[in-house]
């Protein structure tokens, strides 16, 4: 069947010779187009940059966006950081489809950070020994245990570890 | 005096899985004189608090946690109904204002997946954070995050001369007193606790 | 060169009048998965998923597949659907099926705007379509 609505959506991490990580983020779909760039600086994670484009029906309240999203410079990426996008960009009830761009180009970033650990444990030879490997991952991570089936009491990864 | 100085319930706080009535008996079977209560930009009535403590023998404190632009912060004290997200800065102007005490909360906590070690901060970058700038104390044990993080969290409180505090960060009931505030006198109540806060006459640590 | 790389497309197609079927897929670095979900339009409540983890982490993410069935019954249409999507399926199954469910739930209205767009189009090839749009209410 023909589908009568598609969305598109690409979020990329691209790591530049000064360090910094450029952040690119697009949406497209029937009937609305946008990107959100961001330039976060390590090792604060902090958004130095963050730019906001919106085309074709731009909905009400983010006709403003390339202003409003220089709210979010200054803010870095760590704890807090959903209350604090959604918040600085106009609280709960405000420009939605902008902040949770902002938090998927941040999400990407910690994907970028997550991805090195996880070939390093993909790079061992035996089951037995990538399964230690994720063991001591969720031992040093207090937030990974129960925060998916993976790490749930019951999970044969988490047997015997007493977290 | 044993505190844990930094505890969640439901519903104040909508992430965490304590009931508050639980959580009083945990306290007392686990060895905790008190504990704090520090919901998420929600204070406890101060009646409520104490109904929920009475015949117990476990002494409940009252704080509350404030989201900031520049990250969490524990406040003592403070009155005021904080809504939305601030930055530290205006907290702190409240804090000032309201003679009360601020703790960074947690400031170097990681991502599920990674600790802030593998950014390669250096004591001196970790020590610039602004949030550092207005608050009294920081969280140098904390519940949540890793033993890194903890550890980066304690050589910052050293090197800008701030008190280290502890605190469970407890959302779940087994998290409770994994982290406490070992205060050198007796404490009774929030007046007095704010006074050894700001006396600095304590540390973080285990409970024994 | 870029470090890392996600894309997620969400496809609509109306089966009847009255359900929507969504169907998902998220592509990074290091997950893969998809779902099909059918949602009813008049109340926006889940009536059916099922999902499909194709390149994953661990050996116990795919046991987050029928973790997928508690969405049936949630409506798309209550205060903090999101939320309630990521704690039930995000927390006690995977994150990222959670991730494509809440992006199908986002593109509900969207999705009829557009369906109800194009059918105009259609007997109205002159439309004005942003005065179309602004007047737009759900049926």
């Amino acid at each position: 069947m023909i589908v009568k609505f598609l969305r598109n959506k690409v979020v990329e991490v691209e790591p530049r010779k000064d360090g910094t990580l450029r952040v690119s983020w697009r949406l497209t779909d029937d009937l609305l187009k946008m990107e959100v760039n961001l330039v976060v600086q390590p090792p604060a994670l902090e958004i130095i940059e963050a730019t906001a484009e919106l085309g074709r029906f731009v909905p009400k309240g983010l006709e403003d966006a390339s202003e409003i999203i220089e709210d979010v410079e200054g803010v870095n990426i760590g704890a807090g950081l959903r209350k604090i996008v959604r918040g600085v960009l106009g609280g709960p009830e405000g420009q939605s489809l902008l902040s949770e761009a902002v938090l998927e180009c941040c999400n990407a970033v910690i994907l970028h950070f997550t991805r090195p650990g996880l070939e390093i444990g993909e790079a061992l030879e035996t089951d037995e020994e990538r399964l230690e490997a994720v063991r001591a991952m969720v031992k040093s991570s207090p937030r990974l245990v129960r925060s998916c089936i993976s790490f749930q009491d019951d999970s044969p990864i988490m047997k015997g570890l007493d977290l | 005096m044993i505190i844990d100085l930094h505890v969640h319930t439901w519903p104040k706080s909508q992430c965490s899985q304590i009931e508050p009535a639980e959580l009083v008996l945990k306290a007392k079977e686990i060895g905790l004189d008190g504990f704090c209560l520090t919901e998420h930009q929600a204070l406890w009535d101060l009646e409520d608090v104490k109904a929920l403590a009475a015949g117990h023998g476990v002494k409940i404190f009252r704080g509350n946690e404030i989201t900031t632009a520049q990250g969490d912060i524990l406040v003592f004290g403070l009155e005021k109904d904080v809504q939305g997200v601030v930055t530290a800065r205006a907290l702190w102007k409240d804090v000032e204002e309201a003679g009360a005490f601020a703790i960074a909360a947690h400031p170097f906590r990681g991502f599920k997946t990674f600790g802030v070690g593998q950014l390669e901060m250096n004591l001196d970058q970790a020590a610039a954070k602004k949030v550092f700038k207005y608050v009294h104390a920081i969280e140098v044990r904390n519940g949540k995050v890793s033993d890194n993080d903890n550890a980066l969290a304690a050589q910052v409180a050293d090197k800008l001369g701030k008190p280290g505090t502890g605190g469970s960060d407890a959302h779940l009931i087994q998290d409770l007193g994994v982290h406490v505030t070992i205060f050198e006198q007796d404490i009774k109540d929030d007046a007095q606790l704010l006074a050894e806060l700001h006396a600095g006459r304590f540390t973080a640590g285990a409970l024994p | 060169m870029i470090s890392f790389n996600r894309s997620q497309i969400i496809g609509a197609e109306f089966i009847d009048d009255d359900t929507i079927r969504f169907n998902g897929s998220q592509t990074d670095h290091i997950y893969n998965m998809e779902i099909n979900m059918d949602v009813r339009i008049s109340d926006g409540e889940i009536v059916k998923i099922e999902g499909d983890m194709k390149r994953y982490t661990n050996f116990v993410c795919p046991q987050a597949v029928p973790v997928l069935q508690t969405a049936v019954g949630m409506s798309l249409r209550t205060k903090d659907w999101d939320k309630a999507i990521m704690k039930e399926i995000g927390r006690k199954g995977c994150e990222h099926f959670a991730e494509i469910v809440i992006e199908c739930g986002r593109c509900f209205e969207q999705a009829l705007r557009s369906r109800d767009l194009y059918l105009a189009l259609c007997t109205d090839p002159g439309l004005d379509q942003e005065a179309f749009l602004e007047n737009w209410q759900p049926a």
